[in-house]
Parts: C-alpha cells; sequence; structure tokens
C-alpha cells in the first residue's frame, strides 16, 4: 500500500493569530481565544478583543460539543484534493460554548441536518497539521 | 436608528449607460473594457469625455482598475477620481452622488472593467484558514449555507427558491445581450444536479469579460442631454464590516438597515416601486433581499416566489435583464443600466409598462449592502 500525500489546502500554521489553536489541535484539543480583561470568548484569532478593545488574552479549551447551524453538501471539487471525496460536507456548528466553527461533517450524510448534535474529532493529516472534523454525535 | 434629513431626492440624474459586449473578450484588460464602456456611455449621453470632472471606477476582482489605471487610457485629468473596492455600481452610484452634491464633481463617469473569465480567474480558491483547508470554497459555498438555513427554518423548498432562476432565465430569452438564453423550466431546473447542495449550477452567477460606465450629472444640468433624465430618488447604505464576528452573518440581516433608511427618506414603500433590481451573485441574495426589503413577507418569500411574481408578466417583476443567473456577471453593474432602459422605455421585448420607478439592491457579500431609487419623474 503507498500513501498518498495529503493534497488538500494547508492553513497557515504559524499565522501569529492562529498558531496556538493548530497546536493544540496537534494535541486534540479543540479552543478560543478568551480576553482576559472581558472574558469574552472569540475565534478565529484577533490581535484585540472586539468587545473591549484590551489587548490581553490566552487560548483556552473549549467545549468539544456543538450542533449544526447549518451545512452544504460539496458536488463539485473546487480544489483537486477534494475530488476523491466527492460529496462532502462542510458545516458551521456552534460548540457549547457559544463559539462557531466552519469545518468538515463524518458520518453518515442522511443524518446531517440544521441542529443536529455533533462532537470535535481530530484528523492528523500530516505530521504537522491536524484537522478539527465533526463527527455526528 | 438616527439619520438626518438630508434631501437629496431628484438632485442627481443619470444620463448616460453604456456597455462593452458581455462574455470572453480576450486580451482586453478591466482597463480598457473600462474605457470601451465609458465611450458607449458618453455616445449614450451625447457628449465628449471633455465635459467629465470627475471618474470613479470599481476594482476589478484581481484589484486592478483603479483610477489611474483607467486614467492614462482614458485621456483626461478630471478635477476627480476615486476607486472603490467593491462597487457593485451602488457604492459607486452613491460616491458620485456625494462629490456631485458636495462640488467636487459636475459629470462623473462610473466604470466597471474585468477580465475574469479571459484569464481564468481562480474564484474557487482557497483561503489559508480553516474553511478553506475543510473545503468551503467558492461564493457558492457560504450561499448555500445561507440556504440551507432557510429551509431548516421555513421550510423553502427547491422548487420555490427555483423560481429565481427560472424566472432570470424567462427574462433573459428576450434581452439580446445575456450570455444564457436557452429555455430553462423548472422541471428542467429541478433536474439539474447539485453542485453545492443546495445550490445548483443556474443558482450561480458565470464569469464574463466585459465593462459598463454609467454618466451621472446634476439635476439642473440633465434637460441638456438627448434622453429622458433618470433621477436619483434616495440611496442608502448599510455594513456589517464585523463580518464572520457578526452572529449569523450569513442571513445577513442587516440588510434591514439599508431597507428602513431608504423608505424612511424616500417615503416609497415596496408598493410603489414597478421594476426591481437585486445584485445576484448567487440566487440566495434574491432570496434574503426580497424579504428584508419587504417585497416578501419574512420568512415566506419561498411560497411568495412560487406564486410567480417575478416572472415575466407577473406583478413585481425582479431582474428583467436575466440578472447575474443568465444575463452577465459584472458585478451587478448592468442591473442598474437595465433599470435605467426600462424608465426611459428602452427594453424593448421585455418593457415593463408603465415604469417609472425602479429600485437596486445590492452588497458585498456579507460585508456591506446599499439600495438606490430612480426614477424618470423628479
Amino acid at each position: 500500500m503507498t500513501i498518498q500525500p495529503y493534497n488538500k489546502p494547508i492553513p497557515r500554521l504559524d499565522d501569529p493569530d492562529m498558531a496556538p489553536f493548530w497546536a493544540a489541535a496537534r494535541e486534540h484539543r479543540l479552543t478560543a481565544q478568551r480576553c482576559t480583561s472581558c472574558s469574552a470568548l472569540r475565534f478565529p484569532g484577533l490581535p484585540i478583543c472586539p468587545t473591549c478593545l484590551e489587548r490581553g488574552f490566552e487560548w483556552t479549551d473549549v467545549s468539544p460539543e456543538g450542533s449544526i447551524w447549518s451545512y452544504v453538501v460539496y458536488h463539485r471539487a473546487f480544489h483537486p484534493g477534494f475530488a476523491d471525496e466527492l460529496p462532502y460536507v462542510v458545516a458551521i456548528v456552534e460548540n457549547a460554548d457559544g463559539v462557531r466553527y466552519t469545518g468538515r461533517v463524518v458520518g453518515r450524510r442522511e443524518d446531517v441536518a440544521v441542529g443536529a448534535k455533533v462532537r470535535a474529532v481530530f484528523a492528523d493529516e500530516t505530521p504537522e497539521f491536524t484537522l478539527v472534523k465533526w463527527e455526528l454525535a | 436608528m438616527e439619520t438626518i434629513d438630508t434631501d437629496i431626492r431628484g438632485k442627481v440624474a443619470i444620463v448616460g449607460v453604456g456597455h462593452t459586449p458581455q462574455g470572453e473578450l480576450p486580451g482586453q484588460s478591466p482597463e480598457l473594457n473600462s474605457v470601451l464602456a465609458i465611450k458607449e456611455a458618453l455616445k449614450d449621453a451625447g457628449i465628449g469625455r471633455e465635459k467629465l470632472d470627475g471618474l470613479i471606477t470599481c476594482k476589478s476582482v484581481q484589484g486592478t482598475n483603479t483610477d489611474v489605471m483607467v486614467g492614462p487610457l482614458l485621456g483626461i485629468n478630471p478635477r476627480y477620481a476615486q476607486t472603490l473596492d467593491y462597487g457593485t455600481c451602488n457604492f459607486s452610484l452613491h460616491l458620485a452622488v456625494q462629490a456631485i452634491l458636495t462640488g467636487m464633481a459636475t459629470t462623473v463617469a462610473l466604470c466597471y472593467g474585468a477580465n475574469a473569465r479571459s484569464i481564468r480567474f481562480p474564484f474557487g480558491a482557497s483561503a489559508p484558514t480553516l474553511g478553506g483547508a475543510s473545503g468551503l470554497m467558492h461564493i457558492a459555498g457560504p450561499a448555500a449555507m445561507a440556504l440551507q438555513r432557510h429551509k431548516a427554518m421555513y421550510g423553502t423548498t427547491d422548487e420555490q427558491f427555483g423560481m429565481i432562476a427560472v424566472s432570470e432565465r424567462e427574462w433573459a430569452q428576450k434581452n439580446p445581450i445575456a450570455l444564457f438564453r436557452e429555455p430553462m423550466s423548472m422541471e428542467r431546473y429541478l433536474a439539474l444536479p447539485y453542485m453545492v447542495e443546495p445550490l445548483r449550477r443556474a443558482d450561480v452567477t458565470m464569469l464574463s469579460d466585459g465593462g459598463v460606465s454609467l454618466i451621472v450629472t446634476r439635476a439642473d444640468l440633465a434637460a441638456d442631454y438627448p434622453n429622458k433624465p433618470v433621477y436619483l430618488l434616495g440611496m442608502s447604505e448599510q455594513t456589517a464590516i464585523r463580518g464572520e464576528y457578526t452572529p449569523d452573518y450569513l442571513n445577513r440581516e442587516f440588510l434591514r438597515g439599508a431597507a428602513d433608511q431608504i423608505w424612511q427618506r424616500t417615503g416609497l414603500t415596496p408598493a410603489d416601486i414597478d421594476a426591481l433590481y437585486i445584485q445576484n451573485p448567487t440566487a440566495v441574495w434574491v432570496l434574503q433581499m426580497l424579504e428584508y426589503y419587504g417585497f416578501a413577507p419574512p420568512g415566506e418569500v419561498g411560497p411568495w416566489l412560487a406564486e410567480g411574481h417575478t416572472r415575466p408578466g407577473g406583478d413585481r417583476p425582479v431582474n428583467t435583464n436575466g440578472g447575474q443567473l443568465s444575463e452577465s456577471y459584472m458585478w451587478g453593474w448592468l442591473h442598474l443600466v437595465e433599470a435605467v432602459r426600462q424608465l426611459r422605455g428602452q427594453a424593448g421585448e421585455r418593457q415593463v409598462t408603465g415604469a417609472e420607478i425602479a429600485m437596486y439592491c445590492s452588497t458585498q457579500v456579507w460585508l456591506k449592502g446599499g439600495a438606490s431609487i430612480i426614477s424618470t419623474h423628479n
């Protein structure tokens, strides 16, 4: 068996606003930024809190449980890396802490629905890159 | 909502419209397409370029077509020049009105130019983000996400939603410049495969090259122009520039703000609008704006669409040019050109009888919205 190289887009893992998120994902933890002044959670990462305009923050573990806000099913690959996975499902998930994540949904397609419960799972795509996906709960 | 009541009604007029052929124009840059369109608009307005003292360009999708890139080809140094990152024509028109009413310019050419089709611009390219890595690509992705949510909340069906594309195709068959003119019945629409479910290919605009231009001037000068002047009755804008940090941003509820402002400022209601134009890279934008601007009851746009109001012969004609789904992409600019032609009575086979007031609603995805109401009466 030959191992295929990972041929889908890889995010900028060294993006200063997001590097801690990707590092935590490698450890199979779901995280978001928390403002150290007003405690508001935010995601994706920003260098200042848009709620109180204070700069202090920490990346904190958040609940891996969530529900689907909405979802789509790709029947066309706009990037060749996805061609052999068609059709595939992408959803916006709201976790139990109210943070929204965009991600692939794995599991039976017939069970995917707005409001369906999902749980974060961690796909180690390369030694450096782990993609957060969502599995139907 | 706090607004300062500034009476702009009837003070600015559109006196010229022009565009290049649409489709594939190999070897023609956005700047060249802009200037070719301005040439047509000047001809329509019956003036030479020396009458222009303002130029407002709209960037092409690849970031070119700025004022200083169009200037050398146009061969004039107007008093005023500016570039908008995302014109959709509404925002460009609004800036022209501001320039004219503040005395910065008197007669302004607005233009858009694109060569996205011939250069094979990669619209589907993914951003280096969690979404991109997850395969959420192309404008069809977020739009389909919003539609799926609408379906879940209100029970909107494929057949109801499909009426937008079917209706625009019916209009396009009456429009000689439309790129997609082959008949598409509802049956044929429903038989199309999904592209990004619940969107089909026919629910999404096509790539096209071309240029579009409008000439705008002070209303008191408009009588000197050969065509019936089309006056601006009112305009509004609302942003949601926080983007994805705005809760439920894909529902684009902020558009209600643009709607409230324009109805309040003009004293008009949806019932006063004879022809409605909605910028539509995807049909989802039409679905949402019909509700937010008050043309269909909130949450009930599906059944309303199925009643056929928007089709030729319907009581609420929408995108009589065929829209961006069937006429041409052009970032929505041809909607306003069509609105002007309808009001002048120059829309040929697709003429809406007695059209006196038209409205154009547009957006920059989920970040900005704007509307304009125009009329042959001031």
